[in-house]
Parts: structure tokens; C-alpha cells; sequence
């Protein structure tokens, strides 16, 4: 007995034990490694950046970070670093503002190879607690698996909301008001379709919000800061598919029109400029204010026109009073994108008023299969607008939100193989500068990415962990009882 | 023989028995149903990976699942898979006969069998999971071995059982109730109910009730045994038997067993359509087969694993690259729980490789690197990556890009006879292509264009004559009808079809 606790001591000491980085090769270049991690710009609450090289040659890699004042943590592993998450918390409360630099060594059949330092700076600006997003195959036409769930970005902890086990049908348009899960409004597809809407962390409600005026079911969500609405857009929605095209799948609406939801009183508002049929009107969301609707709104096809990449969004606006449900009696294009033969997708206010981020892509409305898709920021003060050079990649970059400080965004881009959305972060300062986006950390991200076959859709912050039950959920999904949206005279 | 049969304490092994059931199910499987064994594999992918193994003991019932997972696996190699499936049967009945008492022996051995053609009865539903016999096996087994161990060790036994075999827990408990006859044991039910509420609100929250009491990873889709159809249906595995050979290319077999049976629909004439067209024989015996209508070459997306199958596969010939991809990828997905397949995977990886998308195959690739029987394949076209002289040189690589669209447009399934005569055009020494074109045309009884293309696909499929279904045809477009024309009897039907459904839509419109 003893003898066997002798060598599983040893055995656990051997494997705790690093190996020291010597007579290693300094190499002029800065490291190749997955994630790109290189001169980015992270919040200081942020989970470890692990990473490994590039290639899949090195037997082991070796980082040593240090700060300004000489303190230093490190890590080793064989596929990729494991940062001590304590360590790597402390070194980052330790620094903000400031940079860190961050030394790789990688070991190789011919020995160790030591790269030229690189920097990740700490920004002072922290970031929110989470993301929520739903996780699904890029397919086309037919889901399997599928989901909602929220991520510590501390941490890489990854909880399932809702999986689509509990029952037959998906799960989509997950929405919080400003990141706050009290007030979530949730969509379920199929046999047992219904919106489950919280409203002041209260319990869940299914509703069905198709009715006889509208042209049909509430698809995509925004809250109103103050709680009290809903802006939801009601699309008819089709796909069709590329025989020989770098975009595989072409989405489209047939018809679309803008509704706001009054949760209080279990309403509609609708507006004539905003249900025309000659116009296709979408993404509606609230400005920081509450006051302005923006939306994206194309001019529709004529009847048996299939030349979808005729089909444009501008970005437009209408007013809207907060305290009467009222909408402005005027729409104004806000970016003129159909003059520039080109699409405004997923309009997104920051939350301190300062900026407008939307996707720009040649035509159409979803950007996700769009290669071209780019993210650019409009200043709202200025009305100048320009493409966010630090987010964008040369493969799509779509869907995207902002932290409830305004300073971090999370955007969907699909840059690492052309076909899986992941998650990137970047900072975005007062006067609009972009900094370098990072992919979302994980514990070994090169296994993580490489054999997670699901794509991140529509990622959003949150503030805090959704107290999200998914059992009563289930049960009100597969219960038939749906409550009815109305609509105001 | 008479003192076999006094002898008390009768040894099945010595008799042979197990040998003789083991042979038969081998044969069984082997001879009768080797689609079976075809079928199961081709929808799963076992991994040689502990994250694999991890990922399946972190539900309740893994156990039995990778177990499951694990022998299917050489399904791939048919009598390896009808050999260890018999395995499956025989400890099944053997493990019964031992637990049964032994007044009888030939009553016992008798009823021994029963739960073993019972369990063979239910298996003929396809859907039906091997980890099902598997835990039913591992219940009888672990209550053999405790049969003399005290029931206070079931407290333990009972919730660690229930991870590792699932639901079929209650099997053990309700034979060591039968083993142990005392009134307090009957607490054990109460206890396994009570085990299976606290996985439900716990680790297996994102489940359904009656899954985890109940079914959990015995059947292959959520709704469980509810929609089963047990029994080996002839007309489900005729169709199972024919993408088997269509899976291992075996066209004249496909062409042999239409000519016996008969199964009338998309699948069935799909799948007859692609082998006579790859035997070069489409053009004269289309429809001497049973054509389903418009959609007996290529049918439209179907939300389930297995109908959209010949359609993929009669793309990938036609060298239709991006539909053969979709195809592929949604039959995948509509494999439940996230269930990858090794034979869907494969073509995946074939069709990125096509068209260039060298990540996405290098993803999928990396997938079939850690299974058995696809490990060798991926690492051999793992070369291939971005090597585009060998790939334009590679026999079937490089004639499916030869093949492609040159020119972009939308995909249309209502217009298929157009998009098969745009890949025509694309490259006109594509003749399955001009024979899919023309064939399509006289599903759809279009004979304007027909006449319009059938001269032009004549001759670029460099026929010594005009090729019977054509000359058929255009006869009968024609109003000149022959005795025992195949094409006047299908035209015949899709018009009483057509009536038929007009009555329907107008009944229902009166009422």
C-alpha cells in the first residue's frame, strides 16, 4: 500500500512538473498562434486567453506573461496554454489601463523556438458578465441538436438554457433588455410554436403574437429601454439555394412590416408607414433614448422577381413617443445604402447614444451567408460612418451587440473556416476607434473549435446568469395554452 | 440421448445450444438482413477518443450507448457485425435461461428463447438502439451476479446501475424483487423512481420526463417507442437493402432486386433510376421500372435521415457538387441528438473538397481521423487539401469538377429539368446529366421542350439508335399509342392521379 502511494505521489509530481525552456532558437517573427491573440485589447474581467500554435507541429508551447512591473504567470501544455484562472485574474486586476507582454516558446522536433514578445493590452473598461446564444449547425434547411445558452466570460463556464430535447421544434430570437435577463422575450418554432416573454423578472408567458391584422407571427426582438415595449418585425421568410456560388444559401423575405409590442397592456401598435406593402421593413430597433425607431427597409419585388440581388435595405428612422405608444408621421433614411448598391443589416444603437453599428453587405438582408458582410459604425453626432477595420475580417462578419457600458461589442464572424459563426470581442472607444477583436476564449480552444460542429447565433450580453428554468419552460412550450396578443385600435 | 435428458443439472454448453441460436442469428443477420447491420452503421460515428467516452457517460444509460456505439461500429464489415450481434442474442437467452428456475430444464430452455425472438421482433424496428438489448443483457447479467448478495447493496448498486444502463434499471430491480420475495424490497421501486426524479432536476435537466424514466437512449428518436413499428416490414427493407448496394456502388444488384420487388415510391424509383442510369440503361429501360412522378429521379428536401438518400447520392454522380453538399449535410443534421454519420461525413468532406472549401474539409476530415474504419480514408485525402493538380487529376474529384455549374444561379426544384439542363450545357460529356434532363422531361410530360432537346441529347449520348423509353414516348406524344407501351401506362396514371387529387381539393372546397 505504501509502495503504491509512493508512485502515485512521484506519478503526480512528474505530471505537474514543467519543462524549462531552454537553449531555444530566438526567432525575429512573432509567434503564429490560434487564436490570434496578438496585439489585442481585452476587458479586465475576461477568462484566460489560452492559445496554441498555429501549426500542429510543436509538442509543447510555453507563455510567459508579464506586466509593467515585473510580475509574471505562466503556463505550458502540449496543445495549448491553461492559464491559471486566479493568477490570470489578478494580473489583469493588477494592470488596467496598461499593457502586458506575453512571450511564447514553442517546442519542436529540433528543439525550443522562442518567438519576439507580443502585447495584449488590459483596457480598464470592463465587460458585461455573459453572452447568451443559441448554438446550431450551419445547415440549411433542417436542425438536429440545437439550443440557447449562456456563457461566464470570466470564466468558461457554459450553462444550457434550453435544449431542443424538451421538445419538437427550435428555439430562436432570444432578446434581454439591455443585457438584463429580467426581461427576455424567447421564440419556439414548430409543432408547439410560441414567444415566451418575461417582463420585470417575473415568470415566463407563452403568447401567440400572430393576429388578424398583422401578416404574421413576431420575429425579430428589441426592447424598449424602459421594458415597456417590444419592437418585433413580422417577416415572411424564404430560402433559396446557390448552384455555384462561394455563398451557399440566399434568405430572403417575400414581405415584412414592423410592429411595437406593449407589454403592459398585451398590445400592438402598428403604423401604416411601417406595414406598407411596396416596402420591405425590418430589425426595427429603439434608439438609447427610447425616442427613434431605426429600422432597415427595402424597396419590395414586383410579384414572379426573383432578382433578390436587386433587393436593398437602408438604415431609416421614425419617431416614436415612449409615453403614448405613438409613432412620428415621417421615415428618414437614415444611410442611403441602395444608392451605393449595397444592404444595411442589424442596426444597433449603442447604448450611450454615441454610435450605430449595422452590417453592410452587396444585397439582401441576412448577412450571415454573405462572405462580403462587414460590420461598419455610424457616429450618430457626426452621421459619418466607416467600416470597423479592428472587427472586420476577410470572410463575414454579421450579427452583433453591444455591452451595457458601450465600450465592447460581440460580433458573429465566420473567418476561421468560412462556414462556423464564432464569437469575437472588441473594444470600441469614445471616439469610436476600434481596437483589434479577439475570439472567445476556451480552455483548449484549438479542441474546443475544432470538434464543436455548432455555430454561435446571435450572441448577446448579459448582465448577470438568466435564472433560466428549463423544466417550467418545457412545460409551458409543450402545454398548448397560449395567450393572445391584441392589437390597438 | 436419454441420459442427456435426466441429467439435473442440464449444461447448455455441452448441448450446444447457444452455438446453434448464435449460428442462426449470424445467419439471420448475415443472409436475411445484412441492410440492417448497413443501415445502423452508416448513422453514427464512434470515436476512439476520451472526450467521445466522456461525452456519452455524462448521461444516464451512457454506458450501454457507447457500448452500443462501440459494436456497431464494425457493422461495416457485415459478417463481423452479424457475428457480434449474435453475441447480443445469445447472452441474452442464455442469461435468462440461467436465471429462470430448474424444475423443467426443457420448459426452461424452452422459454429461454422467448425473450430473444421477442427482443429480435422489436429490433426489426430499425430505430430501435442497440444499447436496448445491451441494457437488458447488462440487467439480467448484474442480477445473475447479486442474486446471493445482500439487498443493502442495491442502494449503492441501483443509482450507479441506472447512469450505466439507463431506465432498464427497473428490470433488475423487478428480478431481484422476484429473487428476494420480501415485502421491504418493494421499497427498491420507490427508490429508483426517486433516483430518476433527482437526475431529471439535476445533470439531466434538458430532458423530457418520460425520456429519463423511461427510454432514455434505447430509441433513436424523442418520441420514443410511441411511433415504432416493429417486425421486419418487407416493403422498409427493400429500401433499406437498395441504398445498401447503391452505398457499395453494387448498381446491377440494385437493377436484379427491382426486377423481384416492387415498392412504389420516390425512394424506391430514385434508387432504380440511379443504377440503371450509372449501367448506361436509363435511356432504354426507364420505364419498364415503376416511376413515383416528377420527383422518381430527384425529390425535393424531406426533413428525415433517410429519404433524400438516392437524391444525394444521384447529385454527387452528376457531379452537382453544391447540391450533393446540402443534400448531405441535411440528412446529417436530421440525424437525431446531433448524431454525426461516418458515411454523410465522407461526403461532406468529397464535396468541400470540390469546391475548393479546404477548411471546412479539413474539420470534418479531422473527425474521421479519430474513427476505425474511415481513419485510413481521411488521412489518404487529407493530402489532398490544396493540392489542386492532384485533385483535378483525381478520377472521381476531378470529374465532378469538370462536371460543375459554370455559370451561378438559384437552385429551383420545380425547374429541375432545366437545371439539369444547364449541368448538361455546363459540360456536354456529362450524359447522366442529358439522361437525367430527358428523363425529367417525361416525368413531368413536358413534351414541347422534349421534342425541343431530344435530338440534341441523342446525339451527344452517341446512341446506335434512338433509345426505346425515348422512342416510347415520343410515340405516345405523338397519339400514336403501342400495346404495352410503359410510357402511355405511366402518362395514364399521373393523370388519374391528377383527377384524383382535383376531386379531392373540390370536396374539400364544397364542404
Amino acid at each position: 500500500m505504501k509502495k503504491a502511494l509512493y508512485f502515485l505521489l512521484l506519478f503526480m509530481l512528474f505530471a505537474c512538473t514543467t519543462e524549462t525552456v531552454k537553449d531555444a532558437v530566438q526567432e525575429a517573427t512573432q509567434p503564429q498562434i490560434y487564436p490570434d491573440y496578438i496585439d489585442v485589447t481585452i476587458p479586465v474581467n475576461i477568462a484566460p486567453l489560452n492559445f496554441c500554435m498555429t501549426d500542429e507541429e510543436a509538442t509543447l508551447v510555453d507563455a510567459v506573461i508579464t506586466d509593467s512591473k515585473g510580475n509574471t504567470i505562466h503556463s505550458q501544455g502540449e496543445e495549448s496554454t491553461d492559464f491559471d484562472l486566479d493568477d490570470w485574474h489578478s494580473m489583469l486586476s493588477q494592470n488596467p489601463g496598461d499593457s502586458l507582454t506575453v512571450t511564447v516558446s514553442a517546442k519542436y522536433s529540433d528543439g525550443w523556438h522562442t518567438y519576439r514578445p507580443f502585447s495584449i493590452c488590459v483596457s480598464p473598461d470592463s465587460i458585461d458578465y455573459g453572452i447568451c446564444y443559441r448554438l446550431i449547425e450551419p445547415g440549411y434547411e433542417v436542425w438536429s441538436k440545437m439550443g440557447i445558452y449562456e456563457r461566464d466570460l470570466s470564466s468558461f463556464d457554459e450553462r444550457a438554457l434550453i435544449e431542443n430535447t424538451q421538445f419538437e421544434g427550435c428555439v430562436n430570437c432570444h432578446s434581454f433588455n439591455r443585457g438584463n435577463p429580467d426581461e427576455m422575450s424567447l421564440h419556439i418554432r414548430g409543432a408547439h410554436g410560441a414567444t415566451l416573454l418575461r417582463h420585470n423578472g417575473g415568470s415566463f408567458d407563452a403568447y401567440n403574437t400572430g393576429t388578424d391584422k398583422t401578416l404574421g407571427l413576431c420575429v425579430y426582438p428589441y426592447w424598449h429601454s424602459s421594458g415597456r415595449y417590444v419592437a418585433y418585425s413580422t417577416n415572411t421568410t424564404n430560402q433559396l439555394f446557390h448552384i455555384a456560388h462561394h455563398n451557399r444559401v440566399e434568405v430572403f423575405d417575400s414581405a415584412s412590416d414592423i410592429q411595437i409590442y406593449d407589454v403592459e397592456n398585451n398590445e400592438l401598435l402598428l403604423s401604416p408607414l411601417l406595414t406598407q406593402d411596396s416596402i420591405y421593413e425590418t430589425y426595427p430597433v429603439f434608439s438609447a433614448d427610447g425616442r427613434s425607431l431605426y429600422f432597415c427597409a427595402a424597396r419590395a419585388l414586383p410579384e414572379n422577381n426573383h432578382q433578390l440581388d436587386s433587393i436593398h435595405y437602408n438604415l431609416c428612422r421614425i419617431d416614436f413617443e415612449p409615453e403614448t405608444g405613438e409613432f412620428g408621421t415621417r421615415i428618414d433614411t437614415i444611410i442611403n445604402a441602395e444608392a451605393q448598391h449595397k444592404s444595411v443589416s442589424f442596426p444597433r444603437p449603442s447604448y450611450d447614444g454615441r454610435f450605430l453599428c449595422y452590417t453592410l453587405s452587396d444585397y439582401g438582408q441576412f448577412s450571415i451567408w454573405h462572405h462580403e458582410a462587414d460590420l461598419y459604425l455610424l457616429d450618430l453626432s457626426t452621421g459619418q460612418t466607416a467600416p470597423m477595420h479592428g472587427a472586420n475580417s476577410e470572410d463575414t462578419e454579421s450579427y452583433h451587440g453591444w455591452s451595457t457600458n458601450s465600450r465592447w461589442m460581440v460580433l458573429s464572424s465566420r473567418r476561421d473556416d468560412g462556414l462556423y459563426t464564432r464569437p469575437y470581442f472588441c473594444h470600441i472607444d469614445t471616439k469610436g476607434r476600434v481596437r483589434k477583436a479577439f475570439m472567445l476564449p476556451q480552455q483548449n480552444p484549438r479542441r474546443f473549435y475544432r470538434e464543436r460542429f455548432f455555430s454561435f447565433n446571435v450572441p448577446d450580453f448579459i448582465i448577470r446568469p438568466t435564472r433560466f428554468d428549463g423544466h417550467e419552460a418545457s412545460r409551458l412550450i409543450n402545454d398548448d395554452k397560449r395567450k393572445d396578443f391584441g392589437v390597438r385600435k | 440421448m436419454k441420459e442427456i435428458l435426466k441429467l439435473k443439472n442440464f449444461d447448455l454448453k455441452k448441448a450446444g445450444v447457444p452455438a446453434c441460436f448464435a449460428l442462426l442469428m449470424f445467419l439471420f443477420w448475415y443472409i436475411m438482413y445484412p441492410q440492417y447491420l448497413s443501415y445502423q452503421e452508416q448513422y453514427q460515428l464512434f470515436l476512439w477518443t476520451g472526450d467521445y467516452f466522456l461525452q456519452s457517460m455524462a448521461l444516464a444509460g451512457g454506458l450501454v450507448q457507447y457500448l452500443g456505439e462501440f459494436i456497431v461500429q464494425f457493422y461495416v464489415i457485415e459478417w463481423l457485425g452479424a457475428f457480434l450481434l449474435s453475441l447480443v442474442f445469445v447472452a441474452l437467452q442464455t442469461l435468462v435461461y440461467a436465471l429462470l428456475p430448474k424444475k423443467s430444464v426443457w420448459v426452461s430452455l424452452a422459454v429461454s428463447f422467448v425473450p430473444a425472438l421477442l427482443m429480435l421482433y422489436v429490433m426489426g424496428e430499425e430505430n430501435v438502439m442497440l444499447a436496448f438489448p445491451l441494457s437488458v443483457v447488462a440487467a439480467l447479467g448484474v442480477a445473475l451476479l447479486m442474486r446471493r448478495v445482500s439487498i443493502y447493496y442495491d442502494l449503492i448498486v441501483i443509482p450507479c446501475f441506472y447512469w450505466l444502463i439507463g431506465p432498464m434499471v427497473w428490470l433488475y430491480v423487478a428480478i431481484r424483487l422476484i429473487q428476494n420475495r420480501r415485502w421491504i424490497y418493494s421499497v427498491a421501486l420507490l427508490y429508483v423512481a426517486a433516483v430518476q426524479l433527482l437526475a431529471y432536476n439535476t445533470v439531466l435537466q434538458q430532458w423530457p420526463l418520460r425520456t429519463v424514466m423511461l427510454e432514455m437512449g434505447y430509441f433513436r428518436y424523442a418520441d420514443g417507442f410511441a411511433s415504432a413499428e416493429f417486425g421486419f416490414d418487407k416493403d422498409r427493407y427493400e429500401l433499406m437493402n437498395l441504398d445498401r448496394l447503391i452505398r457499395n456502388e453494387r448498381w446491377d444488384d440494385v437493377i436484379a432486386s427491382a426486377e423481384k420487388h416492387v415498392v412504389q415510391n420516390p425512394f424506391w424509383s430514385e434508387s432504380v433510376n440511379l443504377a440503371l442510369a450509372m449501367k448506361g440503361q436509363l435511356a432504354e429501360r426507364q420505364f419498364s421500372f415503376f416511376q413515383s412522378g416528377p420527383d422518381a429521379l430527384v425529390m425535393t428536401m424531406v426533413r428525415d435521415m433517410t429519404s433524400n438518400l438516392p437524391s444525394m447520392e444521384a447529385f454527387y454522380r452528376l457531379g452537382m457538387t453544391s447540391e450533393c453538399l446540402r443534400y448531405a449535410f441535411d440528412l446529417q443534421e436530421s440525424i437525431p441528438f446531433g448524431k454525426k454519420s461516418g458515411r454523410l461525413t465522407k461526403r461532406i468532406i468529397e464535396c468541400c473538397l470540390v469546391s475548393g472549401k479546404y477548411d471546412v474539409a479539413k474539420k470534418h476530415l479531422g473527425l474521421l481521423k479519430k474513427s476505425l474504419f474511415y481513419r485510413k480514408w481521411a488521412e489518404d485525402t487529407e493530402k489532398l487539401l490544396g493540392n489542386e493538380p492532384l485533385i483535378d487529376s483525381h478520377p472521381v474529384y476531378g470529374m465532378m469538377r469538370q462536371y460543375e455549374f459554370k455559370d451561378d444561379f438559384l437552385y429551383y426544384y420545380p425547374e429541375l429539368a432545366k437545371v439539369f439542363y444547364h449541368l448538361f450545357v455546363s459540360n456536354t460529356n456529362n450524359r447522366l446529366a442529358m439522361e437525367y434532363m430527358l428523363g425529367q422531361l417525361l416525368l413531368e410530360g413536358d413534351q414541347y421542350v422534349f421534342f425541343q432537346v431530344v435530338g440534341v441529347g441523342v446525339q451527344y449520348g452517341h446512341y446506335t439508335s434512338l433509345p426505346y423509353t425515348y422512342q416510347d414516348a415520343y410515340q405516345c406524344m405523338q397519339g400514336q399509342l403501342t400495346p404495352g407501351s410503359r410510357y402511355a401506362e405511366y402518362a395514364k396514371r399521373m393523370i388519374e392521379m391528377e383527377k384524383a387529387n382535383d376531386k379531392t381539393k373540390n370536396n374539400e372546397s364544397a364542404h
